[in-house]
């Protein structure tokens, strides 16, 4: 139950949304773009958030794509992370994405709003930064089309106004053999399916051209893809558990409730030593 | 384009019947089922979506109607457990004796329900996917594993 | 002629309203006028309030009236007198209600709740068991000493201090138990504070009517309890306040005391009686309301090299947080049964309840046993690896028998104590226990067994009571009335198993009442202490021997034969000699009118009640005294598969064996018994209320407090043995919560056997082990 009002909009056009934004903004109600509202009805639930203004983007079409063109996916921000799950177009995805919150609120969670979140594990994000995906972002002098390493840093850095309309990964690499796993505080982990909870650590990795590719969540308070961790990883002159130990310095690595710092580095070394052995780099 | 502005008459399609309700945009679907429709089977628990006895079906998936503004659901098919009528999921928590206090009931049964349906011949690595959502402080987990099993294979006996 | 009775397990009396979404509870119900509250709660664990500014909060639209601890001059507590209502000059503890808001409606109340400004000063936190003791420790309450205590001789604190109880056990000769040990193991343990979570968050909702009468809808465990606690509060007579209890979403002892409704009440009366209903969020339901004791032990156990207990010498101390509520009940239970269930003939046993600025703890489920017997199950393992003997084979040759003695000195025989040995026995066949305990199974994988045992009576007021009333429907129905709720584990039904068993009917012909009103319904202590078949269900057969015998007395006249000859069965009275001579229940269960239209007679009804009774409080010297009427015992084991590698680990199996005396409804109990092992399983390995640094709460939420979920569950086996208890009904024993007791321990027991560490506090989580393994402690 929310204790304050906010209005609410569907624009149908990118277009409208962020024209509506901009005038909600200067009305000074402090418009949030809305994909599946998880964050935004939760936080403001608890006095976290007080939006004036909400602007769902789901009825924008082009949020809403799902399809293969010219050797790359295009994915809509407005679908939900099961449906992402469902269509079984993009592995890597559906196993970072498929291990956020659980099975039903992934029916709600947008693929855009999982991006977007202000929640630190966003593990979405670890496929796109792992391969490189391009986003489209739309703003009101129209669309653009940006590498993800341009624009995320610890969260995505776009102009206010603009919204994020699709995520766009080349079909090889999204194809490649991945690794991905995720350690939670919990102690039973019965199968690999049990993933409800914060991670301690989550991680995806992939082999591209014989090169390790590694982003990571719950080590630091970001997913986090570091060009630093790859070159220690792919540093092959020297041995591999050394790689993993010279690798893990160069993340701030945190220390909460879920797990203190020196375990989230024990539980990321395994990690990295479990997706180099998966993906047969030694 | 579509909007709310604060306060509004809106029309919901829940349980294959068109109702028209007030509605404030930041109510949640919870809050207007229970508390303008009288359909108090979603129950409130954590209503941060941790939880799962809220969970009623929108276009036939499970959602978690604490963390789904009414205005959102308007177009859509909503189904609570108030709509279900002697599936063959609700006699076989009864048969089984999946429930003890029954607070969390009615969300597992739209899960489970949702799930049969979507996935009728789902193995027991998407059963336990999805019923993850949901939590049960009475049972072990045992009779409702032992329910939404039972009513897949009959789907599947069905099936042949 | 059909019979279901006991034994049989039929599903659930309400189980149609329950998959249908038309079970109703508190939280569903409305009515006309209704306002809504909201609590203002507290932001720091300890601190002097200076100042509430309500000012913004008031002037809200539809904000009808704010109340604050001022208001009122008032402590409550059901042992001692010293909690308010609401806080009153300072916080003790994070979430501590300090104000409420009543308005139109439930997002108006919360908006005002956001404006109201409290100014806080900032006090030294007692943040622990050992920062509570340790000397020159903030004191939690200056004034201990002039508290009322509600009882006489059931609280025993030490001014000055935080410490609020102690209770003694002085058993034997614990000198010569240490002569007499060859073999001295010692341990110290910590377990912490907890959540209930049942899945209704509690609630309430209160009205004062024109004539004054006090008309209270909750969801408690303890109908008669919040109707005499109000009553007392607020001095007024009994029988106008009204209770009503619906289906209960879950209780686990969180809902056994009156809190929420004190403050509905309070909010009631600042609305001129009005309608307000109080809901807690997760978030207040989990920092607000009562939670799990929290305890720090330490057991030392001597035994000769035979492998027999001589001695054995306990200190417990519980974090009962910053109010005593039964806390102070919980640790004198521990206390009266701190041995286990094994004989131990010398015994030493220290218990004391500190204040901290924690969350304030209640019952739950076990009443303090899951606690306690996580150390002595942890120490009887470390005894059995000093002694190179089975852990199994050690509990067995020291498990009660009748004969033996309790701590308390309470004599044994089969009908109290039933077979430990046996369920013992029985245990190690169905775990495979000479299969091994510890199996490397290569890739850094290893299987482990841990075992543990349980034991657990009452610890209600010797007059505890609880009544029964039958009436006769005109189709022969029967209706039952008890003052029991429902909370979940089907204690309507069993109920109307033990009637149907007496009259030989129908358990479906049996309507029971599943709303508890204290205007109507016949007293029952509390559906707490898994003592609710045991007390009700006795009430019942009482309440069934007097509806026989007027069932009896006018069919004699009907068919015109002495009442001995006759039988009630099958909806029939019939004669033992010629069955086929009978009348139906119906023609006489509302008066029997003859041929020739006189009628005699009139509407049957049964009356029959129980009381506690041979019960004795403990001696404050000695300990000695009788708490309940009878144990149930166990045995349980857990399996892992514990990865050796990263410390994570699976739950394999789970299995208990416990002694129901008589089981009235097999699947019923069995699904009590599991969920108990579950639970313990969760608090074993994941549960665990975290204050940081200041005592703030961090993991209100169901996010970060984890619980067990849907597959993370072992394969579970449940089994009983059947010592009858003479005077249960049917011989049944409680059982409701035995489930939870021993798990943790078996837990522990398997994952320390599997990493090769001694794992002496919960949760087991994979950092625990991790850094107990690297020889850090938690």
């Amino acid at each position: 139950m929310i204790p304050f009002d906010f209005e609410y909009y569907r624009p149908d056009t990118p277009e409208e949304a962020v024209m509506l934004y901009d005038d909600l903004y200067k009305e000074g109600k402090n418009p949030l773009y809305y994909g599946g509202g998880t964050e935004i009805i939760s936080f403001s639930r608890l006095y976290q958030l007080y939006p004036g203004a909400v602007i769902d983007i789901k009825g924008i079409p082009e949020c809403n794509v799902l399809e293969q063109k010219n050797g790359y996916l295009v994915i809509g921000a407005a679908l939900t992370l099961s449906q992402i799950q469902e269509s079984n177009i993009f592995p890597l995805l559906i196993h970072c994405g498929g291990r956020v919150a659980d099975h039903t609120i992934r029916d709600k969670i947008t693929l855009g709003g999982n991006i977007c979140a202000k929640i630190p594990y966003r593990e979405a994000v670890l496929a796109l930064l792992t391969c490189d995906a391009d986003i489209m972002i739309q703003g009101t002098d129209g669309k653009k089309r940006v590498n993800i390493h341009e624009v995320f840093n610890q969260f995505l850095r776009i102009n206010k106004g603009e919204f994020l309309l699709q995520v766009i990964i080349n079909e090889k690499i999204a194809r490649l053999p991945f690794a991905s796993y995720k350690t939670t505080a919990d102690g039973a982990v019965a199968y690999p399916q049990d993933k409800i909870g914060y991670p301690v650590v989550s991680g995806a990795g992939i082999n591209k051209d014989g090169k390790l590719r590694v982003a990571v969540s719950g080590v630091c308070n970001y997913p986090v893809r570091l060009a630093e961790v790859d070159n220690a990883l792919n540093d092959t002159g020297i041995p591999r558990f050394e790689r993993i130990n010279n690798a893990v310095e160069f993340f701030p690595i945190i220390s909460d409730m879920e797990g203190s710092a020196d375990y989230r580095t024990f539980v990321l070394k395994n990690i990295l030593f479990d997706m180099m052995e998966r993906l047969e780099y030694y | 384009m579509f909007s709310l502005q604060k306060k509004e008459f809106m029309d919901l399609n829940i349980n294959g019947e068109k109702k028209s309700v007030v509605i404030r945009s930041a109510d949640t679907l919870l809050d207007v089922l229970r508390n303008q429709l009288g359909l108090t089977g979603a129950k409130p628990s954590c209503k941060n979506g941790d939880c799962g006895a809220c969970t009623v079906l929108i276009d036939g998936w499970p959602v978690k109607s604490c963390l789904m503004l009414a205005v959102e659901a308007v177009g859509h098919e909503i189904t609570s457990i108030e709509g279900l009528k002697e599936t063959a999921m609700q006699k076989t928590f009864i048969d089984c004796f999946a429930f003890q206090c029954g607070y969390c009931t009615s969300g597992f049964i739209m899960n489970c329900h949702g799930l049969s349906r979507i996935h009728p011949g789902a193995d027991y690595g998407i059963i336990r996917e999805w019923l993850q959502s949901n939590l049960c402080r009475c049972t072990g987990y045992e009779e409702i594993t032992d329910a939404i099993k039972s009513v897949l294979d009959q789907n599947a006996a069905l099936e042949q | 002629m059909e019979t279901v009775g006991i034994g049989v397990s039929i599903p659930r009396k309400e189980s149609p309203d329950k998959v249908t979404g038309l079970a109703r509870y508190n939280t569903d119900f409305t009515s006309p006028g209704l306002l809504y509250a909201w609590m203002v709660t507290s932001i720091y664990a300890h601190a002097n309030i200076k100042s509430i500014n309500i000012s913004d909060a008031i002037k809200i639209s539809g904000v009808h009236a704010v109340i604050t601890g001022d208001s009122y001059s008032l402590l409550c507590g059901p042992v001692i007198e010293d909690r308010p209502p609401l806080a009153k000059g300072k916080v003790r503890y994070f979430g501590e209600p300090v104000a409420v808001v009543v308005a139109d409606s439930e997002e108006k109340a919360k908006e005002a709740a956001g404006k109201i400004m409290v100014e806080y000063e900032p006090l030294p936190v007692v943040n622990s068991i050992k920062g509570a003791i340790k000397k020159g420790s903030p004191l939690v309450h200056e004034n201990l000493a002039f508290y009322k205590q509600v009882k006489p001789n059931e609280i025993f604190f030490k001014p000055g201090t935080n410490i609020v109880q102690h209770v003694k056990i002085r058993k034997g000769d614990l000198k010569k138990g240490w002569e007499q040990s060859e073999i001295v193991v010692e341990a110290e343990f910590s377990l912490p504070q907890s959540n209930h979570i049942a899945m209704e968050p509690r609630n309430v909702r209160a009205e004062i009517k024109g004539d004054g009468q006090v008309v209270i809808n909750t969801s408690t465990q303890a109908p008669f309890d919040v109707q005499e606690m109000l009553a007392q509060y607020f001095n007024l007579d009994a029988t106008r306040v009204i209770v009503h209890v619906p289906l209960v979403g879950g209780g686990f002892g969180g809902k056994t005391t009156a809190q929420l409704e004190i403050i509905a009440y309070l909010a009631s009366k600042a609305v001129n009686g009005r309608p307000v209903k109080l809901i807690e969020s997760r978030e207040q339901d989990m920092t607000s309301s009562p939670c799990h004791l929290g305890l720090e032990s330490k057991v030392k156990i001597g035994a000769s090299r035979d492998g027999k207990i001589q001695a054995a010498q306990f200190t417990f101390i519980v974090d009962v947080g910053a109010y005593v509520d039964s806390g102070s009940k919980m640790t004198r239970a521990m206390a009266a049964d701190c041995t286990g269930p094994y004989k131990i003939d010398n015994v030493r046993c220290d218990s004391y309840s500190v204040y901290t600025n924690h969350t304030y703890v209640t019952a739950f489920r076990g009443f303090g046993r899951l606690s306690y017997v996580f150390a002595i199950e942890r120490t009887m393992e470390k005894l059995a690896f000093a002694l190179g003997m089975d852990p199994l084979e050690l509990r067995l040759i020291n498990a009660l028998k009748p004969g033996d003695t309790t701590p308390t000195l309470v004599g044994l025989n089969y009908s109290n104590i039933g077979n430990l040995s046996e369920c013992l026995s029985r245990l190690k066949t169905l775990i495979n226990w000479d299969e091994g305990v510890r199996t490397e199974t290569g890739n850094y994988k290893v299987r482990s067994k841990g075992v543990s045992c349980l034991w657990k009576t009452s610890s209600s007021p010797p007059d505890a009571t609880s009544g029964a009333i039958i009436t006769i429907n005109r189709d022969g129905t029967l209706n039952l009335n008890v003052g029991a709720v429902e909370i979940g584990p089907g204690t309507k039904t069993s109920l109307a198993q033990i009637l149907a068993e007496r009259l030989k009917m129908d358990a479906n012909k049996i309507h029971v009442a599943m709303e508890v009103n204290t205007g109507v319904s016949p007293n029952h202590w509390k559906t707490v202490a898994s003592m609710t078949n045991y007390m009700v269900g006795n009430a019942v057969l009482d309440a069934a021997e007097d509806l026989i015998h007027q069932i009896l007395k006018i069919a004699s006249i009907v068919l015109m034969c002495p009442p001995e000859v006759l039988e009630v069965g099958g909806g029939k009275v019939y004669m033992k000699e010629e069955p086929q001579i009978s009348i139906d229940i119906k023609e006489i269960g509302n008066g029997y009118e003859n041929p020739n239209g006189h009628s005699i007679g009139g509407q049957i009804i049964g009356r029959g009640n129980f009381i506690m009774h041979q019960l004795l409080p403990m001696d404050h010297a000695t300990g000695r005294g009788r708490l309940g009427p009878a144990w149930a015992v166990g045995a349980q084991a857990v399996e892992v598969e514990f990865d050796t590698r990263n410390c994570t680990y699976k739950i394999l199996k789970a299995a208990t064996v416990i002694d129901a005396g008589k089981v009235l409804n097999p699947k019923c109990a069995k699904g009590v018994v599991m969920g108990g092992m579950c639970m313990g399983l969760g608090y074993g390995s994941r549960e665990q209320n975290l204050y940081a640094q200041g005592g703030k709460r961090e993991n209100p939420q169901l996010r970060t407090y984890h619980l067990m979920r849907f597959g993370e569950n072992p394969e579970y086996i449940v089994d009983f043995v059947e010592t009858p208890h003479v005077i249960g009904p049917y011989g049944m024993r409680g059982i409701a919560e035995h489930g939870i007791i021993g798990i943790p321990a078996a837990l522990a027991n398997a994952l320390s056997v599997a990493a090769q560490v001694e794992l002496n506090c919960t949760p087991l989580t994979p950092e625990v082990i991790w850094r107990t393994k690297k020889g850090e402690s938690k």
